[in-house]
């Protein structure tokens, strides 16, 4: 078995907590070299335990992210794989988050172009696609990374990058306990293991599995966005 | 890779239609992660010659000639596969046809067929081998809709219609069966290169360069393309994924369509 992204570079931005560090421990072992460049939640020494190199950076502040993501591209060469991820807590900073991935994805966009190819991976929420109560502005966050995720792919084909994003539902954090609440509304009546986000993100990272995927929003959600009736789930039936 | 190239060993898939096109490309990259394929197809020459080609490249797979309109026809596959290996675990809904005429013109027998065999025949199949499926409590159903199940796609409104239909019965049953161990995904290809294709090219109703243009990626699929996708679907590394449809499409459905330039 070969692995899957030898030589190339993969960036995570985002939040730094145990997901992830799940995703860059992956891509570590697929042979990618990995940079997570985010507030440090973790700490360095787990991000470097991981695999990863860290880099601090806050996304909300644009000019000192520019410098930072040229300090990733300057010292590992190339960004094949660009996967932001963004936990509620994250999506909470609404409009100025909204600009700070905006911001990343220009400079990104710039690198990948002069590559001819790369692959960019949102991973927002199922929020963005049906409105939970009680959280207007990280619903509508939410939703305009998927946008953002149809826009940049529609600009980008014609260079040779793809876009694409996962509507992630319940995923256990390894934090705290899923709510049975939220358990009780999903079709599956369980969360996401960590492993099946993980798999996602390779696939749509995967030119030999998805090569003709762009634009589009992988539902991750054990069927959440398909189920529109009751609360819980089983009394639909 | 490191993904698994076994992933799919001791599995048996069903596909139907997969004398061709997409439904054989498919089988092959199912029985090249180790699947048996079983070609479930009308035109029985085809299915055979599909089988034997499969066969020849090393694979496991078999044909049995099948009318997925027919509920004693597609009775009598589940049973002679359940017989043969005693479980299915893949069902690949793809057997289809695209016809194109103005909808006032549209012949009632050509409106039936195609709703015939690209919904009904997806019901039929469904409910059959879902049936075993969930008696041994795994298995997943892969359909086959379309870019042209999401919107209008004049001339082919009973195609469009079917298509859009099977969208929705993949999230309903996806739901109903969520919890019992058999998950039901779909894949809405854009404009792929198929015999269909070609058909459709030769008759005049169709223009590659128009595809290729309305196409973000400025090109058509390639059946292997399609085929990389069921794959993962239904592999186990999709195991959260279920009453949902993907599109594989070049970026044709997140597009407006109008040209522009690129502001990023």
């Amino acid at each position: 078995m070969n692995s899957r992204f030898p030589g190339q570079v993969a960036l995570i931005t985002g939040d730094c907590d145990n997901l992830s560090l799940t995703l860059a421990r992956a891509l570590r072992q697929e042979d990618a070299q990995v940079a997570l460049a985010c507030q440090g939640g973790l700490g360095g020494s787990a991000i470097e335990a991981a695999g990863a190199r860290w880099y601090a950076m806050d996304l909300q502040n644009g000019k000192a992210s520019q410098a930072v993501l040229r300090s990733v591209a300057d010292q590992l060469g190339r960004i094949d794989i660009w996967l932001h991820y963004a936990s509620a807590t994250a999506c909470s900073s609404g409009t100025a988050g909204l600009d700070g991935v905006h911001n990343c994805a220009r400079f990104i966009g710039e690198i990948m172009q002069s590559q001819e190819s790369g692959r960019v991976i949102f991973v927002a929420s199922v929020a963005g696609l049906f409105a939970p109560a009680g959280q207007a502005l990280r619903n509508s966050q939410e939703a305009a990374l998927f946008m953002l995720t149809k826009s940049l792919a529609i600009d980008w084909a014609p260079l040779g990058l793809r876009v694409n994003a996962i509507a992630l539902g319940v995923v256990q954090n390894g934090v705290a306990a899923p709510d049975d609440h939220l358990l009780g509304r999903i079709p599956m009546g369980r969360a996401a293991r960590p492993q099946e986000l993980v798999e996602a993100a390779l696939f749509l990272a995967d030119d030999r599995e998805s090569s003709f995927i762009t634009g589009e929003v992988l539902r991750v959600d054990g069927g959440w966005t398909a189920y529109h009736l009751f609360h819980p789930f089983d009394e639909a039936f | 890779m490191t993904t698994n190239t076994n992933e799919l060993s001791d599995r048996v898939a069903i596909i139907t239609g997969a004398g061709r096109g997409i439904g054989l490309a498919i089988a092959r990259n199912f029985c090249e992660a180790g699947a048996t394929a079983v070609i479930a197809e009308l035109d029985a020459d085809a299915g055979e010659q599909a089988s034997q080609a499969l066969r020849d490249e090393g694979h496991d797979a078999w044909s049995q000639q099948c009318d997925v309109r027919s509920r004693e026809s597609v009775d009598a596959l589940v049973e002679a596969v359940t017989l043969r290996h005693g479980r299915v675990d893949a069902l690949v809904n793809n057997a289809g046809m695209n016809f194109v005429s103005p909808t006032e013109c549209q012949p009632d027998s050509d409106w039936h067929l195609q709703v015939d065999v690209m919904l009904n025949g997806v019901f039929i199949c469904t409910r059959a081998v879902g049936t075993v499926m969930l008696r041994q409590g795994s298995g997943v159903i892969l359909n086959i809709s379309s870019i042209a199940g999401y919107g209008a796609w004049p001339l082919r409104s009973a195609y469009d219609a079917a298509k859009a239909a099977v969208i929705s019965l993949t999230e309903n049953v996806g739901c109903e069966w969520a919890r019992r161990g058999v998950r039901v995904v779909s894949v809405a290809p854009g404009v792929t290169r198929t015999n269909i294709l070609q058909s459709l090219v030769e008759q005049g109703v169709a223009s590659l360069d128009q595809y290729n243009r309305r196409t973000p990626m400025g090109r058509v699929a390639d059946v292997e393309e399609i085929a990389s996708v069921a794959r993962f679907l239904v592999s186990d590394r999709a195991s959260y994924i279920t009453a949902t449809t993907l599109a594989v499409d070049g970026g044709w459905i997140a597009w407006d369509g109008l040209p522009g330039k690129a502001t990023v």
